[in-house]
Parts: structure tokens; C-alpha cells; sequence
């Protein structure tokens, strides 16, 4: 198990790293990062943009530039947002509530999900079975962005029973939460129905029946366990689609979270900040993921012991 | 190929599916010939034209009314089309053809330093939210065909390389292969001639899959307004435009949005089909 922990710490670590040498090296994607930093190079001389690439320490060796990036992220400095004067940390921190608030509520609708899956499992073949799987078809073939439109559209525009965007109060939360959360509820509904059949399938269910178990017994206490463990495995990694969605429900909602900060960063060719933001989003992605990782080691006891 | 035809109408699910997707394929090569109006003309005076609406000129009614820009948006989306099923396919083949080959090469040389490298790097990949990366190199490099052909390209080659590499490491132990190198066969006869046959039948239903999360993925990005540029009209820069005229046109939002749903479908509905048709288990004889 420990071995197992380790390799893991190690390659999370590895892909942090991975992750900073990206974001930094954006800069140097078109060759000379003084023209990608500095917009009003196209109207200076040669001299002037020489004058500044050495202000701004482009001229040095690019270990030597990471480096010294690395060494500020590490004291919690991840550079000045050119947009908005003001230090990317305290940025992110200032509109990460909001994106977690999103990204729960949108988690916690996908949970919903579950019971679903359950219910077609166990109605396997009639019409539960068939709406519910054809409602999580649509969900995961429906692109996120038109779901959001169509969802302001009816709720908020025509039937204008829930605002059209912002943040408030819960009213404000429920159209951005369901369109956050649709993709990861078909998933969650689709998945525990297979693998609730699957497990119902199995020797041991057949052996509690033949014993004389009750329909919601056997599947209560025998099938579901066994069946979460997949489920949980999706459930964790959940969190990386929620992160790429975040980014556009938030734009479509106005929600003020990281999300939208991102993109307005990447319109207002504000490169610290997009840096920044990549570092923080990939992160808490891999964290998230090493937890889930360790989790699902600890849960199912086979992985625990090879 | 003729039980390919049987076996596909007799699932009428996946017939249909596939047909609709011809058509679709069909609509975007012979954009020029079907669309009813010019997708790039600007005719202010007739902006915002609900679906049926006709101009007092007469003439072809604008099926699904007008946008913003007084624009026919059936024809938008026809042109659209083309936009999806160009980036879907070059993006297919280009990641598919990479990750194929680097696959191919992974297992076959399988417990090297080669394969460790590539698959310790598509770790790496897949544990990063790549939506957010793609968006920055969009962000630095500019929007445009070309560099959102490369990030999406550079999004998906692991799928491919993964399962190639599955089957190569199977497939080199087998009889035929060391007969093969037995008689003196190189390795790239081996990998091409041997081994690269038997995994068509996986690939193509990874790159079925692949071209519906590509269409979904460029519409993400030209929504956000980091594909083409605005004046080629795209399913997904439609519903961005959409959006700051939800209140007054529905249709704007509406119809670009069904078409991609529809088409990201069908290939689903298709690709579970050639899935199943291909997987030898599942035959009932």
C-alpha cells in the first residue's frame, strides 16, 4: 500500500511540474515572450524592445527564468495581472468561492445521478429503464454551452422564474448548477446502472436471493457496495470536466468565479494571469485526483493488497 | 461488407444514424449548391427575423429566420457544417495517425526506454485538464483553423496510443509473429504488415468516437471565441451570438445547438453500432 502511495505522490508531482514548465513555456510559444508580454513592442525600435526583453530578464537562460518563476510561485507570488493591477493570488483567492460553490452544487446535483442509475438497474428493461437511460443519453450528448442557452432561455427568459445570471442567492445558483451538472449526472446514472447490473449478475447476489433475501436487502447491502467501487473511481475524476465546464458556464451565467476570470485573462491577453490560473486549476485537479487515487485504494481491499 | 449491410439495417437505430451523418457529410461538401442565401451577407434592414419569415422581395423564405447581422441562419448552419466536419475529420486523422504510430511503436518495443517515456508523458497529459491548456496555447498563439486544428490534435493521440499499444504487446507474442521474424522479417515489416491489421478494427471505433468530442470541443472553442474567425460561420460561434440576443430570438440559440447535438448523436449511435459489430465476442452466431 505504501509503495503504491508513493508512486502516486511521485508522479503527482511529476505532473505539477509538467504543468508549470507548460505554463511558463506559453510565453515562449511564438519564439520571443517580450512580444507577447509587452503588446506596444510592434511600435518600438529594435533597441527599445533589446532595452526592455533585458529589464524584463528575457535574456537570460530560459532554467534560469523558470527557476526564478518557480522560486516566487513557491513563496505564494504568481506575478502581477496586467488587467487588473493586482497580484494574481489574491485574484484567484478572491474569486475561488464562487467556483467552489459552482463546482459543489453542480457535484452534489450530479449525485442525483445515482438513485437514477439505481432505479433503472433495478427496473432493468421496463419504461424507468428506458426514459431514464435515453434523459442521460441526451444529457452526455448535449454540449454543455447550448444546454446553459437553453436552460436561461426557458427558465429565466420566457418562464422568468430564476434570474438570468449572477451571483445571489440560491435562486442565482440553481440554472449555472444544473447545466455544471447534467454532464456528470448522465455519467453517474449510466455508470451505476452497468455496474449495479453487472454485480447483480455476479454468484454471491444469486446466493443471497436463494437465501431468501428481500429484492431491496440484497440490493442494499450485498450489490451496492461492490457496485460504488467504479462509480466512485468517475465520481472523483469528475472534478477535471467540472473544471473545463466551470470555465464556460461561468461565462455563460456571469458567474464571477476563476472560471470567468481565465477567460477574460485570455481575451484581455493578460498572459501572467492565464499562467497563473493554469498552474492553480491544474493543482487542485491533481490533488484532487492523487486523493480520489488514494481513496480508491483504501476502499477496495484488492488494490490495498497487491 | 455485404454482412456489414444486413446486419446495419436490421438495426434501424444505427442505419438511420448513419444515413443522417452522410447526409450531414454531404450537406457541407455541397454547401454552395443548397444554402438559400449568402451566409456572409450582412442585410441590417432584416435583422432578427423569426424562423418563416420572407423579405418583400419574395423569394425563399428564411426557414429559420435571421440573425443579428440579418444573416439566414439555415444557411449559416449549413455552412457551418463545414467548419465541424473539416476539423472533426483532419483532427481525427492527424491525432489518430500519431497516436497509431506511437503506439505501435510503444508496445512492440514494450519494457524499453522508449515505451516508458511515452506512456509516462500521456500520464502526464491525461492528468492535467487539458481544456484549460488548450484554451492558454489558444490564447498565446491566437485563434485561427490552423492552431485549432493542432491543440485538438495534440488533445486526443493518447486514446489511440494507448489501446494500439495494448494490442501490439499481445500481438507480438503470438505464432505468426515469430514465424515471422524467424524467416528474417524487420521489425518495421513486422509492425506494419502484422500487427498495424489487426487493430483497424479498434481504431476506427476510437476515431468514430473521437470526431463527436472534437465537433463538441471546437464548438466549445469557437464559442468562447477562440476558433475561426467571426465572419466563417461556425454551430458554435452561432450560439455565442445567440447568447446576447436570447431575450428576443430564440432561434439563434435553438437551431445551431441542434445540429451539433444531432450530429454528436448519430455518430454516437453509430459508434456504439460499429462497436459492437466489430467485437468478435458479441457475435451471435
Amino acid at each position: 500500500m505504501s509503495r503504491f502511495l508513493v508512486r502516486r505522490i511521485l508522479q503527482s508531482f511529476l505532473v505539477v511540474f509538467g504543468v508549470t514548465v507548460v505554463s511558463y513555456g506559453l510565453i515562449f510559444l511564438t519564439g520571443d515572450p517580450t512580444t507577447v508580454l509587452v503588446p506596444q513592442s510592434q511600435f518600438m525600435t529594435a533597441e527599445e524592445i533589446a532595452e526592455v526583453r533585458h529589464k524584463l530578464g528575457f535574456d537570460r537562460p530560459w532554467m534560469v527564468q523558470y527557476l526564478d518563476y518557480m522560486t516566487d510561485v513557491l513563496h505564494g507570488d504568481l506575478g502581477r495581472s496586467y488587467y487588473h493591477r493586482s497580484p494574481n493570488s489574491k485574484l484567484i483567492a478572491e474569486y475561488m468561492p464562487a467556483t467552489i460553490e459552482l463546482g459543489m452544487a453542480a457535484w452534489l446535483f450530479g449525485l442525483l445521478g445515482l438513485p437514477i442509475g439505481m432505479l433503472a438497474a433495478s427496473h432493468r428493461g421496463r419504461l424507468i429503464d428506458s426514459i431514464s437511460m435515453l434523459i442521460a443519453l441526451v444529457g452526455q450528448a448535449m454540449p454543455i454551452f447550448w444546454q446553459g442557452l437553453l436552460l436561461m432561455l426557458v427558465f429565466a427568459v420566457r418562464l422568468k422564474w430564476l434570474p438570468v445570471s449572477g451571483r445571489g442567492n440560491i435562486a442565482h445558483l440553481i440554472l449555472p448548477a444544473v447545466t455544471l451538472g447534467s454532464w456528470p449526472m448522465a455519467s453517474n446514472a449510466r455508470v451505476m446502472r452497468t455496474s449495479i447490473l453487472e454485480v447483480l449478475g455476479q454468484d454471491y447476489i444469486r446466493t443471497a436471493r436463494s437465501k431468501g433475501l428481500s429484492g431491496a436487502s440484497v440490493l442494499f447491502k450485498h450489490a451496492l457496495k461492490n457496485a460504488m467501487i467504479p462509480v466512485i473511481t468517475m465520481i472523483g475524476l469528475q472534478v477535471g470536466s467540472l473544471l473545463g465546464g466551470a470555465v464556460i458556464t461561468e461565462t455563460i451565467f456571469a458567474w464571477p468565479g476563476v472560471g470567468r476570470l481565465f477567460i477574460q485573462a485570455v481575451f484581455t491577453q493578460d498572459i501572467p494571469l492565464v499562467q497563473a490560473s493554469v498552474i492553480m486549476a491544474s493543482l487542485l485537479y491533481v490533488l484532487i485526483n492523487l486523493m480520489v487515487d488514494l481513496s480508491y485504494g483504501w476502499l477496495d481491499p484488492r488494490i490495498r493488497m497487491s | 461488407m455485404r454482412e456489414f449491410g444486413w446486419r446495419l439495417f436490421h438495426t434501424p437505430a444505427a442505419g438511420l444514424a448513419l444515413l443522417l451523418l452522410i447526409g450531414v457529410m454531404g450537406i457541407s461538401i455541397a454547401a454552395p449548391q443548397i444554402a438559400p442565401y449568402d451566409p456572409t451577407d450582412i442585410k441590417l434592414i432584416q435583422r432578427l427575423k423569426p424562423p418563416l419569415w420572407v423579405g418583400e422581395e419574395g423569394g425563399v423564405p428564411h426557414y429559420l429566420g435571421t440573425d443579428s447581422l440579418g444573416r439566414d441562419v439555415l444557411s449559416r448552419i449549413i455552412y457551418g457544417s463545414r467548419v465541424s466536419m473539416s476539423v472533426g475529420f483532419t483532427v481525427v486523422a492527424i491525432s489518430g495517425t500519431i497516436g497509431v504510430t506511437l503506439g505501435l511503436v510503444s508496445g512492440f518495443f514494450n519494457g524499453s526506454l522508449l515505451d516508458d517515456v511515452l506512456m509516462r508523458l500521456a500520464d502526464i497529459q491525461l492528468s492535467f485538464p487539458f481544456f484549460l491548456i488548450a484554451v492558454a496555447i489558444l490564447a498565446v498563439l491566437g485563434p485561427g483553423l490552423k492552431n485549432l486544428i493542432i491543440v485538438l490534435a495534440m488533445w486526443g493521440w493518447i486514446s489511440y496510443a494507448r489501446v494500439v499499444r495494448g494490442q501490439a504487446i499481445a500481438l507480438r507474442k503470438q505464432e505468426f509473429v515469430e514465424a515471422s521474424r524467424a524467416i528474417g522479417a524487420g521489425p518495421l515489416h513486422i509492425m506494419l504488415r502484422h500487427i498495424l491489421p489487426n487493430t483497424w478494427a479498434t481504431t476506427i471505433v476510437i476515431a468514430s468516437f473521437a470526431v463527436a468530442s472534437t465537433i463538441v470541443a471546437e464548438a466549445g472553442l469557437s464559442f468562447l471565441g477562440l476558433g475561426v474567425p467571426p465572419s466563417v460561420p461556425t454551430w458554435g460561434g452561432m450560439l455565442s451570438e445567440g447568447r446576447d440576443h436570447i431575450a428576443l430570438s430564440w432561434w439563434i440559440v435553438l437551431f445551431p445547438g441542434l445540429a451539433i447535438m444531432a450530429t454528436v448523436l448519430c455518430i454516437n449511435i453509430f459508434g456504439d453500432w460499429l462497436r459492437d459489430y466489430l467485437d468478435p465476442r458479441l457475435r451471435q452466431r
